[in-house]
């Protein structure tokens, strides 16, 4: 008897897949976070993906190209620019497999902090909801 | 011996008709049989020898096809075993493949998930931080706005 699950990839075909292939992992400032299933089912999602560049300033123009290019397919979009460079981002994506899709960006280097983040979220959870999980 | 004789024989052991004592009879007259063979000595020689081949052969013994047996059964019995197992992790979220919940700090894997749920948090406090001044300076600017308006 064999048993075969497959399980098709809600963040899939996403611009910013480029940097959560694991290319960073290895740095000495990057902390790369991958919950999915039971741990993260309370908040009513199914995927937490993010990853964050510590005193790696240089990477923020490649990485804002790719939440760029995710923007423009957005359905929804809150961003506020500093000196002409995204510094913050919450996007609602097109939904896929079922599942709400978001994205989070944040530059700290445009705010006196050293750090770039970005935050891959997926489940059944509202926009509303999401928001009140960063209070 | 007559040749008479020999042909009786022979057709008594095509019949299926002859005892243990002449078909052993047989094979030795036909072991001492010279040449030029008469047809039915050749006949006959042609099926006892094809019929001494066959007895040659080891007899697959009842011994061995029950073992090969029982092996199979036990060899069923697990694989049923395993996939009943299986099927209640499955079930019971014991196993889940999509269930993950790991951290890779400066090249260091983290799997402890009370680690790992405390560097989420920070995250979202940081970005927490950056929406909340998104969300003020969007007040900030709305009442601006209003302000012009107002003026009007």
């Amino acid at each position: 008897m064999m048993i075969v699950a497959t399980a098709a990839s809600a963040q899939q075909g996403l611009n910013v897949d480029n940097i959560f292939d694991g290319r960073y992992r290895d740095n000495k400032g990057a902390v790369e976070t991958i919950i999915r299933g039971e741990a993260i089912r309370k908040y009513d999602l199914s995927t937490y993906h993010s990853l964050t560049l510590a005193d790696m300033p240089d990477a923020a123009d490649y990485i804002e190209s790719l939440i760029r290019k995710d923007e423009a397919n957005a359905l929804t979009r809150e961003v506020n620019y500093r000196d002409g460079k995204l510094y913050y981002g919450f996007y609602r994506l097109k939904n896929r497999n079922g599942l709400r899709r978001y994205l989070f960006y944040l530059n700290q280097h445009l705010n006196k902090g050293n750090k770039i983040m970005v935050i891959y979220l997926d489940g059944n959870a509202t926009t509303e909801y999401v928001k009140k999980m960063l209070k | 011996m007559n040749e008479e004789y020999i042909n009786r024989l022979i057709e008594l052991y095509f019949d299926g008709s002859t005892t243990l004592e002449q078909e052993d009879e047989l094979r030795r007259i036909l072991a001492d049989a010279r040449p030029p063979y008469s047809p039915q000595i050749e006949s006959a020689m042609a099926v006892m020898g094809y019929t001494a081949v066959m007895q040659a052969r080891p007899a697959v013994s009842r011994t061995s096809v029950l073992r090969r047996s029982r092996m199979a059964m036990m060899a069923a019995s697990v694989s049923i075993m395993l996939a009943v197992g299986l099927c209640w992790m499955l079930v019971s979220g014991r196993y889940n493949p999509d269930n993950s919940c790991v951290a890779y700090v400066g090249g260091e894997k983290v799997v402890s998930a009370e680690e790992v749920m405390m560097i989420m948090d920070s995250q979202l406090n940081s970005i927490s931080l950056a929406h909340d001044n998104f969300e003020s300076e969007l007040i900030e600017q709305h009442q601006a706005i209003s302000e012009i308006f107002n003026q009007l």
